[in-house]
């Protein structure tokens, strides 16, 4: 497996099948995940801060860096992969609580509020979250199943499973048409 | 298959919210109806067919009551599954609307996942 | 039932509100800040108590609120679709408070409305939470049909 290593403030997209796509020590920072299980195309940011409209210099440089220019570029980046917008599964996690936050702003809060905004407004809806808490997360993509890890400090490992009814996987005829 | 679906709210911009949710569940949308009231509403099923319905409750002329009574009234509407979507978080009122036939309740506010999920559901159980 | 019974729900009314369908939150409460060019919309509500709510916010906090409602930029929003969302607001704060305070009764909501801040204002109850761009003001009066 090619370990693809997305950095704080940093963003990748992968369409090679053996590609991992991994993310260290999620605290109050939000990784956002997208995969199309058909063209095998898979991204993800990993954003520090909801807003750049108070950062313009940083914003350009790094936008990757706040919620709302991370996402769309996120986005972006995956369809110019060849993924599909209807088929893209969205994943994301952390936005936890530090323990040595005092600055009163609750980062973790205000970027799980931004992620949701965001995916409100560029069309997107999280199929899987696990944000909130306090618990500081790692996370992994696998590009080819489309399978998201995550691991905590202390080593225990879960899955994110996607919801997905079972109208969106196929559809039969209605009885009554 | 495309899906209709008709959305029942005297909000234009609730109905937009709406909209907008179920276009997010990647379901074959076909065509959107919207009435902003229950009378509205079943004008528009008279003629045209529709796989669910969205409906508020507290809206003028017929309220959304009145709206799914009329609907469980008739042999054919009684089929399409409702999802009611109201500011009424009551207990009392819930019970009320499932016993009266409707397949889902959702409390404004609400997350558009959740809403997104109970669409997939109603729509699946027909499936 | 008093003018408590509905208070004590206005604080987590609006953070339920602004957080799940505005991806917004409160700063908490504040004192008023009112501008003239402020929105006003307020919705009627019929049960074991009847009563008005009515809700106020800056045209900057309105514009940003509708935005993220309808997943839509600030710039590209008209007047009558602002409004709309501020009655939308008002619509959902005064169903939230009311299913908690009268639980237990069957009640009804009014269609919601915007009013100019030129009209006389009832006396009732009121409570101001920080927002994005100013402060949500929520004045509640029983016993009075708008």
């Amino acid at each position: 497996m090619n370990e693809l290593v997305i950095g704080v403030g940093d963003g990748g997209v992968s369409g090679d099948p053996e590609a991992v796509l991994v993310t260290y020590a999620l605290g109050s920072c939000i990784a956002v995940m997208l995969h199309d299980p058909v063209a095998h195309v898979a991204g993800m940011v990993h954003y520090m801060l909801p807003e750049s409209s108070d950062c313009r210099p940083e914003r350009e440089l790094r936008p990757c860096k706040f919620a709302d220019t991370a996402i769309p570029l996120l986005l972006q980046a995956a369809l110019a992969k060849g993924a599909d917008k209807r088929r893209l599964l969205v994943y994301a996690a952390g936005g936890a609580q530090i323990m040595n936050d005092n600055s009163g702003f609750n980062i973790g809060k205000r970027n799980c509020l931004a992620l949701r905004k965001a995916l409100w407004k560029f069309g997107l809806i999280a199929h899987a979250e696990d944000t909130g808490g306090s618990l500081v997360r790692t996370v992994r993509l696998e590009v080819g199943s489309g399978r998201v890890w995550l691991q905590s400090p202390q080593g225990s490992r879960w899955e994110m499973i996607p919801r997905r009814g079972a109208a969106a996987s196929s559809r039969e005829e209605s009885p009554w048409r | 298959m495309a899906l209709n679906i008709m959305i029942v709210d005297d909000s234009p911009v609730m109905r937009v919210f709406l909209r907008k949710v179920v276009q997010l569940t990647g379901l074959p949308v076909g065509e959107f109806f919207e009435a902003g009231d229950g009378e509205a509403a079943l004008e528009l099923l008279k003629g045209n067919w529709i796989d669910l319905v969205l409906t508020d409750i507290n809206m003028p002329r017929m309220n959304g009551e009145e709206f799914v009574r009329e609907l469980e009234g008739d042999e054919v509407l009684r089929d399409i599954p409702v999802i009611v979507v109201s500011t009424d978080s009551t207990r009392e009122r819930i019970d009320q609307m499932l016993n009266l036939g409707a397949r889902g309740y959702i409390a404004k506010p609400f997350f558009p996942e959740t809403l997104r999920d109970a669409v997939e559901k109603a729509l699946g159980s027909v499936a | 039932m008093n003018a408590g019974d509905f208070e004590k729900h206005f604080a987590p009314a609006a953070a339920a509100v602004l957080e799940s369908m505005f991806f917004s939150e409160t700063a908490g409460p504040c004192g008023a800040s009112h501008m003239p060019g402020d929105l006003q919309a307020r919705v009627a509500f019929w049960g074991k108590v009847s009563g008005v709510l009515s809700v106020r916010v800056s045209e900057a906090s309105a514009r940003a609120l509708a935005a993220s409602f309808l997943g839509e930029t600030e710039e590209s929003l008209d007047a009558i679709q602002i409004g709309q969302v501020v009655c939308e607001l008002a619509n959902m704060l005064c169903g939230w408070i009311v299913s908690k305070a009268e639980s237990k009764c069957v009640w009804e909501l009014g269609a919601p409305e915007l009013f100019s801040a030129h009209e006389e204002e009832s006396e009732g109850t009121e409570q101001n939470f920080g927002i994005e761009h100013g402060t949500l003001t929520l004045v509640l009066c029983l016993g009075v049909i708008a």
